[in-house]
């Protein structure tokens, strides 16, 4: 490692090096993520914190192997992610990350519970899926009664619950949640955001972006995005 | 099983769409399946035609006009019937057959049998002919041009063959027997006749009577010879025009009208359909073809089975444009179904789907629909094949070309034989109609389109799965 960079070990999930993305626009790039180096320990709450439009979203893309970085490297628990490709890069997505978005997200014809075993099915899972999703459910605290609903049957609170759970439902070790209370009140918002804390009070990492000082305020580390660039970090 | 499971909770998301989609590729699917349907009963019928006239070959002398090569006796005097004259040959330059010109066919291989005919003209007057009425109102009767109407006399023709076993070689493919029976191997020159029911009405004669024909040559100053002959059968093929005919065993014709050992037609029969073409170029070879005329029954029912061969290619045109549409139909829907769900492919993606996760989800979407699709259109094969292949086919009596025979003059100038009728009589009684018996290997042919409309359309979703990024599909939030 150079230039100052951490280094992966037991401490940490996630460990992200010069990492720079570009995108086309009017002829020219825009700097969506430029030249970033942090690391996310294991464990913690992070937020990713900063003004719509600073990159945070992209980063969180790249770290979850939705995107490729133009370089740099990401390692998310031994794996470097810039790397894969094809079916290493499903197999990262089914075994190591787990989203929540801010749309939620959910497949609409399928109920509560389906979306949550939908990941496990994916993965090749066989037996327990369902015991499994009814206590990921039940974890998150949404009724049992809504576990066979469809999502457009859901609140947005209940809906964000539901794509939690399914976050969690190959038992990941990093949760990427991107603006995941920006749909939501303040009031459901909070629940969802004492959620996650209580994720990372097991000892799951999660990592959030967002613009929303209350969130920044539960969390173990923050770190400022300005521009593409990592302008601050609060915490360890 | 869970991606079957899935599959169907999509569809069922969006009802509206699925039923449209089914419901368009159904028509389309169902058409194609009776183009199938239809083209096979066509080419079963086609196969049918062939089979039973198939092996065929006629040899008549060159330059005699079809089956009527018969020959006006020159001392005739039959009142006003009209005598057809079909040649502007005398008879002496006239090329003729003989029983030796065909006893050098049988050296020929993949003969099955040889049938030999005469056709003459008898214009005695010991027998009446029958009188026949035109019909005018329909136009498939003999009728007149040049200003006579009402009725007429036609010529007597007698036939002689040996094969009396075959009604059809007496009149045409209706004919049958009202009365006695046909000949057997022993009449061969006996002073035995089927008659025409014309000629039996005509003269009051039933079976068992007896008949004198006069023997008519073209030396006037011969003295004619009256042959007694004794009818064994009376039969009509529907027609006065056709009834007018007397058939004898060819030996005893041949003796009546001098004829030698001419023929004038042989019919040829090859071992199979496969050696027709062979056998008649043999033949020709043989005889040569300044001597004699060799017509194959595929030619003939060429043109008879016309319409029917017409049909069949529209219905394989139509078969492969439907099969098409289908083909658009479903790479077009699929195509849009997968831009409308690109959303849902990114989240698949992002939750730990492979593109062939999502390409098997899409793919057993497809094949549902198709499956369905095929099942409907394959129920509607059943009411609606037998219309299709009806208004397909058009109905060979109501037009054709018609058959000129000029007459010598006696008032009458020239008349149509055929026209629009005989021969196309003909040709209808040989088409027959075209029944479509719609099996149920119709489902396996659904169900063979359906897997491979699937087939096809997986290749829409696999290119375009491909290329989705995730992160491209749901960056816009």
């Amino acid at each position: 490692m150079s230039d100052g960079a951490t280094t992966l070990t037991a401490a940490n999930t996630a460990v992200v090096e010069h990492v720079s993305k570009f995108f086309p626009s009017g002829g020219g790039q825009v700097k969506a993520v430029d030249d970033i180096s942090f690391t996310v320990p294991r464990g913690k709450l992070v937020v990713l914190r900063g003004p719509s439009g600073c990159g945070k979203s992209t980063l969180l893309n790249l770290m979850g192997a939705l995107d490729k970085p133009d370089s740099g490297t990401i390692m998310v628990d031994g794996v470097d992610v810039a790397k894969l490709g094809g079916a290493s890069e499903v197999e990262y997505r089914r075994r190591k990350v787990g989203f929540v978005f801010q749309m939620f997200n959910l497949m609409p014809q399928m109920s509560a519970i389906e979306n949550v075993t939908l990941p496990m099915e994916l993965a090749g899972g066989q037996n327990h899926m369902k015991e499994r999703a009814q206590a990921l459910l039940g974890r998150v605290g949404l009724a049992e009664d809504r576990w066979i609903r469809r999502p457009f049957k859901l609140s947005g609170g209940e809906q964000q619950r539901v794509a939690i759970a399914r976050a969690l439902a190959n038992d990941c070790p990093l949760i990427l949640a991107d603006e995941p209370t920006a749909n939501l009140d303040s009031k459901t918002g909070g629940l969802i955001v004492q959620l996650l804390r209580d994720l990372a009070n097991d000892n799951r990492t999660v990592l959030i972006a967002t613009h929303d000082d209350s969130i920044a305020r539960q969390a173990d580390v923050v770190m400022e995005m300005r521009d593409g660039q990592m302008v601050g970090r609060i915490g360890d | 099983m869970r991606t079957i499971r899935r599959a169907l909770q999509a569809l069922l998301r969006s009802p509206l769409r699925a039923g449209l989609l089914v419901g368009v590729l159904g028509v389309s699917i169902g058409l194609a399946l009776i183009m199938i349907t239809v083209n096979g009963a066509f080419a079963q019928r086609l196969d049918d035609i062939q089979a039973s006239v198939g092996t065929d070959i006629t040899v008549r002398p060159a330059g005699s006009f079809g089956g009527f090569s018969f020959r006006a006796a020159p001392n005739g005097n039959n009142g006003g019937t009209v005598t057809p004259d079909n040649s502007d040959q005398s008879d002496s330059s006239r090329p003729t057959i003989t029983d030796d010109d065909l006893q050098q066919l049988t050296s020929i291989a993949n003969i099955a049998s040889i049938t030999r005919a005469t056709q003459d003209v008898y214009t005695g007057d010991t027998l009446q002919a029958g009188t026949v009425t035109p019909d005018t109102a329909n136009g498939s009767g003999p009728r007149f041009i040049g200003g006579q109407g009402g009725s007429f006399s036609p010529p007597i023709i007698v036939t002689g063959t040996d094969d009396p076993a075959n009604l059809v070689s007496l009149g045409g493919s209706s004919t049958t027997l009202t009365a006695g029976r046909s000949f057997t191997a022993d009449d061969a020159g006996a002073k035995v006749a089927v008659i025409g029911q014309a000629i039996a009405d005509a003269n009051n004669l039933s079976v068992g009577d007896t008949f004198e024909l006069t023997n008519t040559t073209s030396d006037s100053s011969a003295t004619p010879t009256t042959t007694t002959l004794t009818v064994i059968g009376i039969f009509t093929s529907g027609t006065t025009f056709a009834d007018n005919a007397i058939a004898l065993p060819i030996d005893t014709a041949r003796e009546i009208f001098n004829r030698g050992t001419e023929v004038d037609s042989a019919i040829v029969k090859a071992s199979t359909v496969d050696d027709v073409d062979q056998v008649a170029a043999d033949i020709k070879s043989a005889l040569g073809a300044d001597k004699a005329d060799v017509t194959t029954a595929e030619s003939t029912i060429a043109g008879i089975s016309a319409p029917l061969s017409d049909a069949k290619s529209s219905s394989e045109v139509g078969m492969y444009a439907a099969l098409v549409a289908s083909a658009v139909i479903i790479l077009f829907s699929i195509g849009l179904v997968a831009r409308q769900r690109i959303r849902e492919i990114g989240i698949l993606k992002a939750i730990g789907a492979s593109s062939w996760n999502v390409v098997g989800q899409f793919s057993v979407e497809t094949a549902a629909i198709a499956v369905v699709a095929a099942l409907i259109g394959a129920l509607a094969t059943f009411p609606l094949a037998q219309t299709v292949a009806d208004n397909l086919v058009s109905d060979p009596s109501t037009g054709g070309p018609a058959t000129n025979v000029t007459g010598p003059g006696g008032g009458g100038g020239r008349f149509f034989v055929a026209g629009g009728g005989a021969a196309a009589t003909r040709a209808s009684n040989l088409l027959g109609s075209v029944n479509v018996a719609v099996s149920p290997e119709v489902f396996l042919y659904a169900l063979a389109i359906a897997v491979g409309l699937a087939l096809l359309a997986t290749v829409v979703p696999a290119w375009y799965v491909g290329r989705v990024r995730p992160a491209e599909v749901l960056r816009h939030e």
